[in-house]
């Protein structure tokens, strides 16, 4: 089971690191549109409410365009039969998630120094900032893993996932959003129930699309 | 009945997409050692057939059973015991043929060495760390005959196993057809008449 989930996680992270599309097209988002904001305020500092709101909406965004790639992908180049025919479903969503997961966390250690030093962010609860980006991005990671399976079945696009995924991601990013504004603004913020909430969304999340994923991976 | 012995029955397989009935009334019983080649013209259904042997799609009715060693098998067992190669089954292109059959040698248990000596047999040992995309359309389907067989299963099915081969490429592919099917199961979807005549019996899909 582990060699046969380390197996699919390496040959993802092979053709990621040869097509590069992934961190791409994250990292392209995420740049211009912290540039583009950054040009659009021209230095005027913004309330912690709003670089909240903008902060996670681009981690979002880079999310929806970076992590569908990984099962569009396999339908796009035909390559979803020989998966299914050499590994089975279970070991396929949990290895995606995974590199769906690494990449993300990955993609946040680059965007976020970009955004809060582009931007000239001060965060005031520095610890708590530090666990709930993380924890908002394995909670994103969680949501676009299943329905980035869910686009591709169906042979759907990119804005059809975006479109889908909203009512999904709504509460995380609500909370993810609050959260992070009481951060920036509050010195010494701690709340332990907006992480325990985002960790328990992606737990329950997980546990579903587990549950669900042959469904919809093997069924045509 | 022999422990390792693996059989087939299909009996009154039908398929429709939507409200278009592709085949129905399909029923045969294989055991280990007969070979079956499916016939027909193009949008007969003989891939979709395959795919539903396969596990990979559902019948819209009539039922397949599928026994190892007497013990009737789950859909997500069938994995285990078929080789299965299809003109719609794409590799990775960025990998090369090392990396994918280390992954499928992983994923599937089969033994590395084994498909390293097929590499050789097939004649792609010097292409072996060329990326599958610079491939020759030839080389990737002789590529996916060596991952159906490699892990040695009881089942192998292949759809138009000769497609996109020359000359030297059917006489060692169809070479290694003919032995791998006295042991085993094969079912094979064939356009072709040479394909046709390796198997013992027909079962033509109007």
């Amino acid at each position: 089971m582990l060699k046969e989930l380390l197996q699919n996680i390496r040959k993802d992270f092979i053709i990621e690191f040869r097509s590069r599309y992934a961190l791409s097209v994250s990292l392209s988002f995420a740049g211009v549109s912290t540039l583009g904001i950054g040009l659009a305020t021209a230095g005027r500092p913004l309330a912690p409410g709003v670089h909240a709101v903008l902060f996670w909406l681009i981690m979002f965004f880079s999310a929806m365009n970076g992590l569908l790639h990984i099962f569009t992908r396999e339908e796009e180049q035909g390559t979803s039969l020989f998966l299914r025919i050499t590994t089975a479903p279970e070991k396929v969503y949990l290895s995606k998630l995974i590199f769906n997961i690494l990449m993300f966390l990955s993609l946040q250690l680059l965007i976020t120094p970009l955004y809060l030093f582009f931007l000239q962010v001060e965060v005031r609860s520095l610890l708590f900032f530090l666990l709930l980006v993380p924890a908002g991005g394995l909670a994103l990671a969680s949501a676009s893993t299943i329905l980035a399976a869910i686009v591709a079945k169906s042979g759907g696009k990119g804005a059809l996932f975006t479109v889908i995924s909203f009512p999904l991601v709504l509460p995380l990013l609500w909370v993810a959003m609050t959260a992070t504004g009481q951060a920036l603004e509050r010195p010494d913020y701690f709340d332990g129930r907006n992480l325990l909430f985002l960790l328990a969304f992606s737990g329950s999340l997980v546990a579903v699309s587990y549950l669900l994923f042959p469904y919809v991976w093997m069924e045509e | 009945m022999t422990e390792d012995s693996f059989s087939i029955r299909a009996d009154s397989l039908a398929k429709r997409f939507y409200r278009t009935g592709i085949f129905r009334g399909i029923s045969f019983r294989l055991e280990r050692g007969e070979a079956l080649a499916l016939t027909g013209p193009n949008g007969s259904g003989k891939s979709t057939l395959l795919e539903i042997i396969a596990g990979l799609q559902r019948q819209s009715a009539g039922s397949l059973e599928m026994a190892w060693g007497g013990r009737v098998l789950g859909r997500s067992e069938i994995f285990g015991f078929l080789g299965f190669m299809s003109p719609r089954m794409n590799l990775y292109g960025e990998l090369n043929a090392l990396e994918i059959i280390h992954f499928t040698s992983a994923c599937r248990r089969g033994p590395e060495q084994r498909a390293l000596d097929l590499l050789d047999e097939l004649d792609l040992t010097r292409h072996g760390d060329k990326p599958v995309a610079r491939y020759s359309s030839g080389m990737r389907q002789r590529l996916k005959f060596l991952l159906a067989v490699f892990a040695d299963p009881p089942l192998l099915l292949l759809d138009e196993p000769g497609s996109n081969l020359d000359r030297r490429g059917k006489d060692l592919v169809y070479g290694m057809i003919r032995r791998l099917m006295r042991d085993r199961i094969v079912i094979i979807a064939a356009n072709e008449e040479e394909e046709m005549n390796l198997c013992g019996r027909r079962l033509a899909l109007a």
